[in-house]
Protein backbone atom coordinates (compact mmCIF):
# COMPACT_ATOMS: atom_id res chain seq x y z
CA UNK A 1 0.00 0.00 0.00
CA UNK A 2 1.14 3.31 -0.86
CA UNK A 3 -1.29 5.54 0.68
CA UNK A 4 0.83 6.81 3.83
CA UNK A 5 2.75 9.71 2.31
CA UNK A 6 -0.50 10.39 0.53
CA UNK A 7 -2.56 10.31 3.56
CA UNK A 8 -0.26 12.76 5.51
CA UNK A 9 -0.32 15.43 2.72
CA UNK A 10 -3.92 15.48 2.84
CA UNK A 11 -3.87 15.49 6.73
CA UNK A 12 -1.41 18.13 6.29
CA UNK A 13 -3.12 20.22 3.54
CA UNK A 14 -6.56 19.86 5.92
CA UNK A 15 -4.79 21.52 8.76
CA UNK A 16 -3.24 24.01 6.86
CA UNK A 17 -6.67 25.02 4.66
CA UNK A 18 -8.44 25.02 8.64
CA UNK A 19 -5.76 27.98 9.84
CA UNK A 20 -6.09 29.41 6.74
CA UNK A 21 -9.77 29.49 6.82
CA UNK A 22 -9.48 31.04 10.39
CA UNK A 23 -7.23 33.83 9.01
CA UNK A 24 -9.40 34.72 6.02
CA UNK A 25 -12.19 35.74 9.03
CA UNK A 26 -9.81 37.15 10.28
CA UNK A 27 -7.86 39.29 7.36
CA UNK A 28 -12.47 40.17 6.11
CA UNK A 29 -13.03 41.73 9.21
CA UNK A 30 -9.42 43.22 9.78
CA UNK A 31 -9.83 44.45 6.08
CA UNK A 32 -13.05 45.72 6.40
CA UNK A 33 -12.96 47.83 9.64
CA UNK A 34 -9.97 49.29 7.51
CA UNK A 35 -11.74 50.42 4.96
CA UNK A 36 -14.60 51.62 6.46
CA UNK A 37 -11.91 53.67 9.13
CA UNK A 38 -10.21 55.28 5.76
CA UNK A 39 -13.86 56.33 4.12
CA UNK A 40 -14.66 57.45 7.61
CA UNK A 41 -11.87 59.59 7.87
CA UNK A 42 -11.66 60.77 3.88
CA UNK A 43 -15.07 62.26 4.34
CA UNK A 44 -14.33 63.91 7.25
CA UNK A 45 -11.04 65.65 5.58
CA UNK A 46 -8.68 63.31 7.45
CA UNK A 47 -5.57 62.17 5.86
CA UNK A 48 -4.42 63.76 2.94
CA UNK A 49 -2.63 60.20 2.00
CA UNK A 50 -6.17 58.74 1.96
CA UNK A 51 -6.36 58.96 -2.02
CA UNK A 52 -8.83 57.13 -4.55
CA UNK A 53 -5.79 54.63 -5.27
CA UNK A 54 -5.64 53.89 -1.81
CA UNK A 55 -8.99 53.64 -0.98
CA UNK A 56 -8.92 51.11 -4.07
CA UNK A 57 -5.88 48.70 -2.36
CA UNK A 58 -7.50 48.31 0.75
CA UNK A 59 -10.82 47.93 -1.29
CA UNK A 60 -9.52 45.17 -3.65
CA UNK A 61 -7.99 43.45 -0.50
CA UNK A 62 -11.33 43.86 0.91
CA UNK A 63 -13.49 42.20 -1.97
CA UNK A 64 -10.61 39.22 -2.37
CA UNK A 65 -10.67 38.28 1.18
CA UNK A 66 -14.50 37.91 0.63
CA UNK A 67 -14.59 34.14 -1.21
CA UNK A 68 -11.37 33.48 0.73
CA UNK A 69 -13.11 30.08 2.62
CA UNK A 70 -14.15 29.07 -0.95
CA UNK A 71 -10.71 29.78 -2.72
CA UNK A 72 -8.66 27.96 -0.25
CA UNK A 73 -10.51 24.13 -0.66
CA UNK A 74 -10.11 24.53 -4.69
CA UNK A 75 -6.64 25.92 -4.78
CA UNK A 76 -2.75 24.18 -3.57
CA UNK A 77 -3.13 25.59 -0.28
CA UNK A 78 0.88 24.77 0.26
CA UNK A 79 1.46 27.40 -2.99
CA UNK A 80 -1.33 29.26 -2.33
CA UNK A 81 0.82 30.24 1.18
CA UNK A 82 3.42 32.17 -0.81
CA UNK A 83 1.36 34.09 -3.46
CA UNK A 84 -0.78 34.99 -0.44
CA UNK A 85 2.76 36.70 1.36
CA UNK A 86 3.50 38.04 -1.57
CA UNK A 87 0.16 39.55 -2.70
CA UNK A 88 0.19 40.95 0.90
CA UNK A 89 3.96 41.81 1.06
CA UNK A 90 3.25 44.40 -1.99
CA UNK A 91 0.02 45.94 -0.74
CA UNK A 92 2.03 46.59 2.51
CA UNK A 93 4.54 48.10 -0.16
CA UNK A 94 2.22 50.20 -1.91
CA UNK A 95 0.55 51.33 1.68
CA UNK A 96 3.96 51.86 3.14
CA UNK A 97 4.41 54.16 -0.14
CA UNK A 98 1.52 56.43 0.08
CA UNK A 99 1.70 56.70 3.58
CA UNK A 100 4.91 58.24 3.62
CA UNK A 101 7.85 55.25 2.74
CA UNK A 102 10.53 55.49 5.55
CA UNK A 103 8.49 58.01 7.39
CA UNK A 104 4.97 55.87 7.21
CA UNK A 105 4.58 55.35 10.78
CA UNK A 106 3.94 51.69 12.12
CA UNK A 107 2.91 50.44 8.32
CA UNK A 108 6.41 48.42 8.38
CA UNK A 109 5.41 46.32 11.80
CA UNK A 110 2.55 44.57 9.03
CA UNK A 111 5.59 43.00 7.81
CA UNK A 112 6.36 41.31 10.98
CA UNK A 113 2.87 40.15 10.85
CA UNK A 114 3.71 38.13 7.83
CA UNK A 115 6.96 37.11 8.64
CA UNK A 116 5.35 35.98 12.58
CA UNK A 117 2.46 34.57 10.36
CA UNK A 118 4.62 32.65 8.12
CA UNK A 119 6.64 30.88 11.21
CA UNK A 120 3.48 29.93 13.14
CA UNK A 121 1.28 28.77 10.24
CA UNK A 122 3.40 27.22 7.53
CA UNK A 123 7.49 26.61 7.97
CA UNK A 124 10.85 27.85 8.26
CA UNK A 125 11.29 28.15 4.40
CA UNK A 126 7.76 30.16 4.18
CA UNK A 127 9.81 32.59 7.12
CA UNK A 128 12.13 33.14 4.82
CA UNK A 129 10.37 33.71 1.90
CA UNK A 130 8.51 36.18 3.48
CA UNK A 131 11.55 37.84 5.27
CA UNK A 132 13.34 38.07 1.85
CA UNK A 133 10.09 39.43 -0.24
CA UNK A 134 9.97 41.94 2.60
CA UNK A 135 13.26 43.52 2.36
CA UNK A 136 13.32 43.51 -0.98
CA UNK A 137 10.18 45.21 -1.26
CA UNK A 138 10.81 47.49 1.37
CA UNK A 139 14.16 48.68 0.13
CA UNK A 140 12.94 49.06 -3.56
CA UNK A 141 10.04 51.23 -2.04
CA UNK A 142 12.68 53.64 0.20
CA UNK A 143 15.15 53.58 -2.22
CA UNK A 144 13.69 54.49 -4.99
CA UNK A 145 11.20 56.77 -3.16
CA UNK A 146 14.19 59.08 -2.13
CA UNK A 147 16.13 58.72 -5.57
CA UNK A 148 13.02 60.32 -7.11
CA UNK A 149 11.98 57.68 -9.32
CA UNK A 150 8.84 57.36 -7.51
CA UNK A 151 6.83 60.78 -6.75
CA UNK A 152 7.96 61.91 -3.25
CA UNK A 153 4.96 61.04 -0.58
CA UNK A 154 6.16 61.82 2.87
CA UNK A 155 4.16 61.95 5.73
CA UNK A 156 5.46 64.80 7.50
CA UNK A 157 6.73 66.63 3.93
CA UNK A 158 10.27 66.27 5.23
CA UNK A 159 12.56 64.76 2.87
CA UNK A 160 15.52 62.43 4.76
CA UNK A 161 19.25 62.62 4.39
CA UNK A 162 20.39 59.92 2.50
CA UNK A 163 22.84 58.67 5.22
CA UNK A 164 20.15 58.47 7.53
CA UNK A 165 17.87 56.75 4.83
CA UNK A 166 20.21 53.77 4.28
CA UNK A 167 20.77 53.49 8.34
CA UNK A 168 16.97 53.40 8.94
CA UNK A 169 17.11 50.84 6.14
CA UNK A 170 19.55 48.82 7.51
CA UNK A 171 18.21 48.58 10.69
CA UNK A 172 14.81 47.62 9.24
CA UNK A 173 15.77 44.95 7.21
CA UNK A 174 18.12 43.68 9.73
CA UNK A 175 14.99 43.42 12.02
CA UNK A 176 12.99 41.54 9.61
CA UNK A 177 16.02 39.11 9.38
CA UNK A 178 16.30 38.88 13.43
CA UNK A 179 12.58 38.66 13.47
CA UNK A 180 12.56 36.23 10.54
CA UNK A 181 15.16 34.29 12.66
CA UNK A 182 12.79 33.48 15.47
CA UNK A 183 9.97 33.43 13.67
CA UNK A 184 11.80 30.18 11.84
CA UNK A 185 12.70 28.43 15.37
CA UNK A 186 8.92 29.17 16.83
CA UNK A 187 8.12 27.36 13.45
CA UNK A 188 10.19 24.39 13.93
CA UNK A 189 9.28 24.68 17.80
CA UNK A 190 5.56 24.41 16.81
CA UNK A 191 6.26 21.35 14.31
CA UNK A 192 7.87 19.45 17.21
CA UNK A 193 5.53 20.29 19.50
CA UNK A 194 2.34 19.30 16.81
CA UNK A 195 4.31 16.47 15.54
CA UNK A 196 4.56 14.76 19.20
CA UNK A 197 1.22 16.06 19.58
CA UNK A 198 0.29 13.95 16.38
CA UNK A 199 2.82 10.77 18.05
CA UNK A 200 0.95 10.67 21.48
CA UNK A 201 -2.69 10.46 19.95
CA UNK A 202 -1.16 7.80 17.40
CA UNK A 203 0.34 5.76 20.02
CA UNK A 204 -3.28 5.96 21.93
CA UNK A 205 -5.42 5.20 18.13
CA UNK A 206 -3.47 1.93 17.87
CA UNK A 207 -3.85 0.84 21.56
CA UNK A 208 -7.50 1.48 20.89
CA UNK A 209 -7.97 0.11 17.74
CA UNK A 210 -6.42 -3.62 19.16
CA UNK A 211 -8.41 -2.82 22.11
CA UNK A 212 -11.70 -2.23 19.91
CA UNK A 213 -10.55 -5.63 17.84
CA UNK A 214 -9.93 -7.63 21.16
CA UNK A 215 -13.40 -6.38 22.59
CA UNK A 216 -15.18 -8.60 20.21
CA UNK A 217 -14.27 -11.62 20.67
CA UNK A 218 -13.32 -11.30 24.44
CA UNK A 219 -16.55 -10.05 25.11
CA UNK A 220 -18.37 -12.75 23.52
CA UNK A 221 -16.42 -14.67 25.58
CA UNK A 222 -17.40 -13.52 28.76
CA UNK A 223 -21.02 -13.79 27.45
CA UNK A 224 -20.86 -17.13 26.99
CA UNK A 225 -18.89 -17.79 30.44
CA UNK A 226 -22.02 -15.49 31.94
CA UNK A 227 -24.81 -17.48 30.00
CA UNK A 228 -23.40 -20.76 31.22
CA UNK A 229 -23.51 -19.41 34.79
CA UNK A 230 -26.92 -18.57 34.25
CA UNK A 231 -27.73 -21.49 32.73
CA UNK A 232 -26.48 -23.71 35.23
CA UNK A 233 -27.75 -21.39 37.80
CA UNK A 234 -31.45 -22.17 36.55
CA UNK A 235 -30.54 -25.85 36.63
CA UNK A 236 -29.85 -25.90 40.24
CA UNK A 237 -33.00 -23.56 41.11
CA UNK A 238 -35.14 -26.05 39.32
CA UNK A 239 -33.16 -29.32 41.08
CA UNK A 240 -34.62 -31.63 38.10
CA UNK A 241 -33.55 -35.14 37.36
CA UNK A 242 -30.97 -37.34 39.36
CA UNK A 243 -28.07 -36.34 36.92
CA UNK A 244 -28.28 -32.43 38.05
CA UNK A 245 -24.42 -32.88 39.82
CA UNK A 246 -24.97 -29.81 42.49
CA UNK A 247 -21.46 -29.98 43.58
CA UNK A 248 -20.18 -30.18 40.35
CA UNK A 249 -22.06 -27.18 38.94
CA UNK A 250 -21.20 -24.52 41.89
CA UNK A 251 -17.73 -25.23 41.21
CA UNK A 252 -18.43 -24.50 37.56
CA UNK A 253 -19.97 -21.50 38.24
CA UNK A 254 -16.94 -20.26 40.29
CA UNK A 255 -15.13 -21.42 37.59
CA UNK A 256 -16.97 -19.37 34.90
CA UNK A 257 -16.92 -16.27 36.85
CA UNK A 258 -12.93 -16.24 37.88
CA UNK A 259 -12.03 -16.78 34.35
CA UNK A 260 -15.10 -13.70 33.13
CA UNK A 261 -13.88 -11.86 35.90
CA UNK A 262 -9.49 -12.82 34.29
CA UNK A 263 -11.13 -12.18 30.70
CA UNK A 264 -12.15 -8.76 31.43
CA UNK A 265 -9.99 -7.54 33.83
CA UNK A 266 -7.27 -8.31 31.50
CA UNK A 267 -8.98 -6.51 28.61
CA UNK A 268 -9.68 -3.50 30.80
CA UNK A 269 -6.07 -3.04 31.87
CA UNK A 270 -5.21 -3.28 28.47
CA UNK A 271 -7.49 -0.40 27.19
CA UNK A 272 -6.71 1.96 29.91
CA UNK A 273 -3.91 4.75 29.28
CA UNK A 274 -0.74 2.84 29.56
CA UNK A 275 1.55 3.81 33.36
CA UNK A 276 4.97 4.92 31.95
CA UNK A 277 5.96 3.45 35.62
CA UNK A 278 9.50 1.94 35.09
CA UNK A 279 9.86 -1.14 36.75
CA UNK A 280 11.82 -4.49 36.55
CA UNK A 281 9.97 -6.72 34.12
CA UNK A 282 9.94 -10.31 32.95
CA UNK A 283 9.34 -10.43 29.35
CA UNK A 284 8.56 -13.83 29.58
CA UNK A 285 5.77 -13.26 31.62
CA UNK A 286 4.70 -9.88 29.30
CA UNK A 287 4.42 -12.26 26.45
CA UNK A 288 2.51 -14.94 28.35
CA UNK A 289 0.14 -11.92 28.98
CA UNK A 290 -0.38 -10.51 25.62
CA UNK A 291 -1.17 -14.43 24.54
CA UNK A 292 -4.06 -14.98 27.24
CA UNK A 293 -5.08 -11.11 25.59
CA UNK A 294 -5.30 -12.18 22.65
CA UNK A 295 -6.30 -15.91 23.20
CA UNK A 296 -9.79 -15.06 22.51
CA UNK A 297 -8.80 -14.51 18.61
CA UNK A 298 -6.28 -16.75 18.62
CA UNK A 299 -8.64 -19.78 19.70
CA UNK A 300 -10.91 -19.20 16.81
CA UNK A 301 -7.90 -19.64 14.36
CA UNK A 302 -5.65 -22.48 13.14
CA UNK A 303 -2.68 -20.80 14.01
CA UNK A 304 -0.50 -23.40 16.24
CA UNK A 305 1.86 -21.31 18.87
CA UNK A 306 5.24 -22.57 18.75
CA UNK A 307 6.29 -20.66 21.97
CA UNK A 308 9.95 -21.56 23.08
CA UNK A 309 10.21 -18.83 26.37
CA UNK A 310 14.17 -19.55 28.33
CA UNK A 311 13.04 -20.00 31.51
CA UNK A 312 16.21 -18.20 33.05
CA UNK A 313 16.46 -15.07 31.00
CA UNK A 314 16.78 -11.98 32.64
CA UNK A 315 14.55 -9.12 33.88
CA UNK A 316 14.95 -5.32 32.10
CA UNK A 317 13.80 -2.35 33.30
CA UNK A 318 11.24 -0.62 31.44
CA UNK A 319 7.52 -0.12 31.01
CA UNK A 320 5.70 -2.95 31.03
CA UNK A 321 2.36 -1.89 29.79
CA UNK A 322 4.60 -0.69 26.70
CA UNK A 323 6.20 -4.06 26.27
CA UNK A 324 2.86 -5.68 26.75
CA UNK A 325 1.53 -3.73 23.91
CA UNK A 326 4.39 -4.43 21.81
CA UNK A 327 4.00 -8.18 22.15
CA UNK A 328 0.40 -8.12 21.34
CA UNK A 329 0.71 -5.93 17.82
CA UNK A 330 2.98 -8.40 16.82
CA UNK A 331 0.44 -10.87 17.54
CA UNK A 332 -2.09 -9.48 15.97
CA UNK A 333 -0.25 -8.42 13.10
CA UNK A 334 1.27 -12.22 12.86
CA UNK A 335 -2.70 -13.29 13.06
CA UNK A 336 -3.50 -10.72 10.48
CA UNK A 337 -0.71 -12.31 8.08
CA UNK A 338 -1.60 -15.40 8.32
CA UNK A 339 -5.43 -15.53 7.90
CA UNK A 340 -6.05 -17.46 10.42
CA UNK A 341 -3.78 -20.86 9.29
CA UNK A 342 -0.29 -21.08 9.58
CA UNK A 343 2.40 -20.72 12.74
CA UNK A 344 3.16 -18.20 15.03
CA UNK A 345 6.59 -18.62 17.04
CA UNK A 346 7.86 -16.58 19.61
CA UNK A 347 11.16 -17.19 21.47
CA UNK A 348 13.36 -15.57 24.08
CA UNK A 349 16.72 -16.34 24.80
CA UNK A 350 20.01 -14.48 25.92
CA UNK A 351 21.45 -12.51 23.85
CA UNK A 352 25.16 -12.87 25.26
CA UNK A 353 26.48 -10.35 22.83
CA UNK A 354 24.56 -7.34 24.07
CA UNK A 355 24.16 -8.48 27.50
CA UNK A 356 20.40 -8.50 27.16
CA UNK A 357 17.30 -10.64 25.43
CA UNK A 358 16.39 -11.46 22.52
CA UNK A 359 13.09 -12.47 21.42
CA UNK A 360 12.29 -13.48 17.99
CA UNK A 361 8.29 -13.60 16.80
CA UNK A 362 7.61 -15.14 13.57
CA UNK A 363 4.82 -16.27 11.28
CA UNK A 364 4.31 -18.05 8.36
CA UNK A 365 1.75 -15.17 6.88
CA UNK A 366 1.80 -13.04 3.80
CA UNK A 367 5.06 -11.19 4.53
CA UNK A 368 5.75 -7.80 4.06
CA UNK A 369 6.64 -5.72 1.09
CA UNK A 370 10.17 -4.30 1.31
CA UNK A 371 9.69 -0.71 0.57
CA UNK A 372 6.81 -1.17 3.40
CA UNK A 373 9.41 -2.41 5.65
CA UNK A 374 11.41 0.76 4.84
CA UNK A 375 8.15 2.88 5.92
CA UNK A 376 8.11 0.87 9.43
CA UNK A 377 11.40 1.88 9.39
CA UNK A 378 10.88 5.72 8.91
CA UNK A 379 7.90 5.48 11.79
CA UNK A 380 5.62 6.25 8.90
CA UNK A 381 2.62 6.70 11.43
CA UNK A 382 -0.56 5.95 8.65
CA UNK A 383 1.38 3.08 7.52
CA UNK A 384 -0.67 -0.18 6.86
CA UNK A 385 0.44 -2.97 4.97
CA UNK A 386 -1.95 -4.54 3.87
CA UNK A 387 -6.14 -3.93 2.96
CA UNK A 388 -6.94 -5.89 6.08
CA UNK A 389 -9.50 -6.71 8.54
CA UNK A 390 -8.02 -5.18 11.03
CA UNK A 391 -5.75 -2.10 9.72
CA UNK A 392 -3.31 -2.99 12.20
CA UNK A 393 -0.12 -1.87 10.48
CA UNK A 394 0.49 1.28 12.77
CA UNK A 395 1.34 -1.18 15.48
CA UNK A 396 4.31 -2.23 13.86
CA UNK A 397 5.48 1.78 13.99
CA UNK A 398 4.48 2.25 17.45
CA UNK A 399 6.59 -1.27 18.39
CA UNK A 400 9.33 -0.47 16.91
CA UNK A 401 9.73 3.35 18.51
CA UNK A 402 8.57 1.03 22.10
CA UNK A 403 11.85 -1.02 21.51
CA UNK A 404 13.69 2.25 20.44
CA UNK A 405 12.71 4.08 24.02
CA UNK A 406 14.22 1.05 25.69
CA UNK A 407 17.28 1.50 24.07
CA UNK A 408 16.69 -1.82 21.97
CA UNK A 409 16.38 -2.86 18.44
CA UNK A 410 14.05 -4.48 15.90
CA UNK A 411 14.75 -5.83 12.77
CA UNK A 412 12.24 -7.29 10.65
CA UNK A 413 13.26 -9.91 7.66
CA UNK A 414 10.36 -11.09 5.65
CA UNK A 415 10.01 -12.67 2.62
CA UNK A 416 6.19 -12.08 0.46
CA UNK A 417 4.13 -15.25 0.59
CA UNK A 418 6.33 -17.09 2.96
CA UNK A 419 6.34 -15.14 6.77
CA UNK A 420 7.99 -12.11 8.82
CA UNK A 421 10.32 -12.43 11.64
CA UNK A 422 10.96 -9.95 13.97
CA UNK A 423 14.00 -10.18 16.16
CA UNK A 424 13.70 -7.58 18.99
CA UNK A 425 16.98 -7.52 21.43
CA UNK A 426 16.78 -5.40 24.25
CA UNK A 427 19.46 -4.88 26.60
CA UNK A 428 19.30 -6.07 30.15
CA UNK A 429 19.60 -3.08 33.11
CA UNK A 430 19.15 -5.46 36.11
CA UNK A 431 19.96 -9.45 36.05
CA UNK A 432 17.42 -11.48 37.67
CA UNK A 433 17.14 -12.33 41.29
CA UNK A 434 18.45 -15.00 42.15
CA UNK B 1 -43.20 -41.55 21.43
CA UNK B 2 -39.66 -42.39 19.93
CA UNK B 3 -37.09 -40.45 21.02
CA UNK B 4 -35.35 -37.90 18.82
CA UNK B 5 -31.45 -37.95 18.49
CA UNK B 6 -29.81 -34.48 18.92
CA UNK B 7 -25.99 -34.84 18.82
CA UNK B 8 -24.55 -30.99 19.33
CA UNK B 9 -20.83 -30.27 18.97
CA UNK B 10 -18.97 -27.49 21.07
CA UNK B 11 -15.32 -27.03 22.68
CA UNK B 12 -17.44 -24.98 25.25
CA UNK B 13 -17.87 -28.30 27.71
CA UNK B 14 -20.19 -25.92 30.31
CA UNK B 15 -22.40 -25.43 27.57
CA UNK B 16 -22.20 -29.32 26.63
CA UNK B 17 -23.00 -29.69 29.80
CA UNK B 18 -26.36 -27.30 30.47
CA UNK B 19 -27.91 -27.84 27.03
CA UNK B 20 -27.40 -31.70 27.17
CA UNK B 21 -29.59 -31.72 31.15
CA UNK B 22 -31.69 -29.23 29.26
CA UNK B 23 -32.42 -30.93 26.37
CA UNK B 24 -33.23 -34.44 27.91
CA UNK B 25 -35.43 -32.92 30.87
CA UNK B 26 -37.82 -32.34 28.29
CA UNK B 27 -37.99 -36.36 28.01
CA UNK B 28 -38.28 -35.71 24.46
CA UNK B 29 -34.78 -35.62 23.34
CA UNK B 30 -31.58 -38.47 23.72
CA UNK B 31 -28.47 -35.96 23.30
CA UNK B 32 -24.81 -36.76 22.43
CA UNK B 33 -22.10 -34.48 23.22
CA UNK B 34 -18.64 -34.29 21.49
CA UNK B 35 -16.05 -31.25 22.35
CA UNK B 36 -14.65 -31.35 18.98
CA UNK B 37 -16.27 -32.29 15.45
CA UNK B 38 -13.10 -34.11 14.39
CA UNK B 39 -15.40 -37.20 15.00
CA UNK B 40 -18.19 -36.18 14.05
CA UNK B 41 -18.37 -38.84 10.77
CA UNK B 42 -17.98 -41.77 13.37
CA UNK B 43 -20.84 -40.12 15.81
CA UNK B 44 -22.97 -39.53 12.81
CA UNK B 45 -22.83 -43.24 11.58
CA UNK B 46 -22.98 -45.03 15.75
CA UNK B 47 -25.68 -42.41 17.15
CA UNK B 48 -27.46 -42.00 13.84
CA UNK B 49 -29.14 -37.98 14.95
CA UNK B 50 -31.89 -36.56 13.96
CA UNK B 51 -30.45 -32.61 14.02
CA UNK B 52 -26.85 -32.02 14.72
CA UNK B 53 -26.20 -28.46 16.61
CA UNK B 54 -22.79 -27.47 15.68
CA UNK B 55 -20.61 -24.96 17.06
CA UNK B 56 -19.41 -22.46 14.55
CA UNK B 57 -15.62 -21.38 15.62
CA UNK B 58 -13.83 -23.97 17.54
CA UNK B 59 -10.25 -24.75 17.35
CA UNK B 60 -9.05 -27.13 14.81
CA UNK B 61 -11.87 -28.24 12.62
CA UNK B 62 -14.34 -25.16 12.54
CA UNK B 63 -18.61 -25.41 11.71
CA UNK B 64 -18.20 -24.97 8.63
CA UNK B 65 -15.66 -27.11 8.37
CA UNK B 66 -17.52 -29.81 9.94
CA UNK B 67 -20.63 -28.81 7.81
CA UNK B 68 -18.22 -29.53 4.65
CA UNK B 69 -17.23 -33.04 6.29
CA UNK B 70 -21.01 -34.26 6.78
CA UNK B 71 -22.00 -32.95 3.15
CA UNK B 72 -19.30 -35.23 1.88
CA UNK B 73 -20.76 -38.25 3.81
CA UNK B 74 -23.86 -39.40 2.15
CA UNK B 75 -25.38 -40.31 5.42
CA UNK B 76 -23.86 -36.56 7.09
CA UNK B 77 -25.74 -34.78 4.16
CA UNK B 78 -29.38 -35.82 5.53
CA UNK B 79 -29.01 -34.48 8.62
CA UNK B 80 -30.15 -31.14 9.18
CA UNK B 81 -27.57 -29.00 10.94
CA UNK B 82 -28.40 -25.72 13.12
CA UNK B 83 -25.40 -23.29 13.74
CA UNK B 84 -24.41 -21.98 16.91
CA UNK B 85 -22.00 -19.26 17.01
CA UNK B 86 -21.10 -16.16 19.20
CA UNK B 87 -20.60 -13.82 16.15
CA UNK B 88 -23.27 -12.01 14.83
CA UNK B 89 -22.43 -11.36 11.46
CA UNK B 90 -23.98 -11.64 7.93
CA UNK B 91 -20.87 -12.88 6.21
CA UNK B 92 -20.70 -15.59 8.81
CA UNK B 93 -24.42 -16.52 8.34
CA UNK B 94 -23.51 -16.43 4.70
CA UNK B 95 -21.12 -19.07 4.84
CA UNK B 96 -22.81 -20.91 7.22
CA UNK B 97 -26.01 -21.01 5.23
CA UNK B 98 -23.98 -21.79 1.73
CA UNK B 99 -22.77 -25.29 3.31
CA UNK B 100 -26.49 -25.94 4.16
CA UNK B 101 -27.13 -25.36 8.06
CA UNK B 102 -31.16 -25.01 8.17
CA UNK B 103 -30.66 -22.45 10.69
CA UNK B 104 -27.92 -20.25 12.67
CA UNK B 105 -28.18 -19.35 16.22
CA UNK B 106 -25.99 -16.62 18.14
CA UNK B 107 -24.44 -17.32 21.33
CA UNK B 108 -26.02 -16.84 24.36
CA UNK B 109 -28.79 -18.73 23.94
CA UNK B 110 -31.71 -19.25 25.63
CA UNK B 111 -33.16 -22.72 26.68
CA UNK B 112 -36.47 -21.87 25.25
CA UNK B 113 -34.94 -20.65 22.05
CA UNK B 114 -33.37 -23.22 21.78
CA UNK B 115 -35.78 -25.67 22.61
CA UNK B 116 -38.19 -23.78 20.29
CA UNK B 117 -35.46 -24.13 17.40
CA UNK B 118 -35.15 -27.11 17.63
CA UNK B 119 -38.63 -28.35 17.56
CA UNK B 120 -39.34 -26.53 14.49
CA UNK B 121 -36.65 -27.86 12.36
CA UNK B 122 -37.70 -31.44 12.99
CA UNK B 123 -41.10 -31.06 12.72
CA UNK B 124 -40.38 -29.35 9.22
CA UNK B 125 -38.13 -32.72 8.90
CA UNK B 126 -41.22 -34.83 9.37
Amino acid sequence: MDTAPVANEALARKELIKKYWLAGKIRLVSFSLLLFFLLLMKSIGGYSYVNAAFIALICVETILNQPYAFIIQRVNIFRFQYYQMAMDIIAISWILYYMGGIEAPLVNMAYYAIILWAGVVSSVQAVFFAVGLSALFYSSIIVLEHSGFLPFIAYYNYQITAAQMISILIGNVSFFFAFGYFSAHASRMIKFLERKRSEESLKYAHRFLATGYLVEYTVHDALNYLANISGYAKLLREKQGAAVDEEGMIKSIDALGQKSISLLSRLIRFSKKPSSKRESVSINGVIEEALELTYPLLRYTKIDIDKRLHPHIPLVIGEKDQFQEVFVALILNSLEAMSDKGTLTIVTEPADDINGIKIIVSDTGSGIQPQDISRIRDGEPFFTTREAKMKLGLGLVTTREIVAKHKGTMDIQSTVGKGTTFVIQLPVLQKEPS
Amino acid sequence: MEKKRLLIIDDENDFLTIAKINLEQTGKYEVMVLPSAKDIISAVHSFHPDLILLDALMPTIGGIEACEMLNSDPQGANIPTVMLSALDKDQDKLKAYKVGVVDYLVKPIEKDELLAKIEKVLESRT
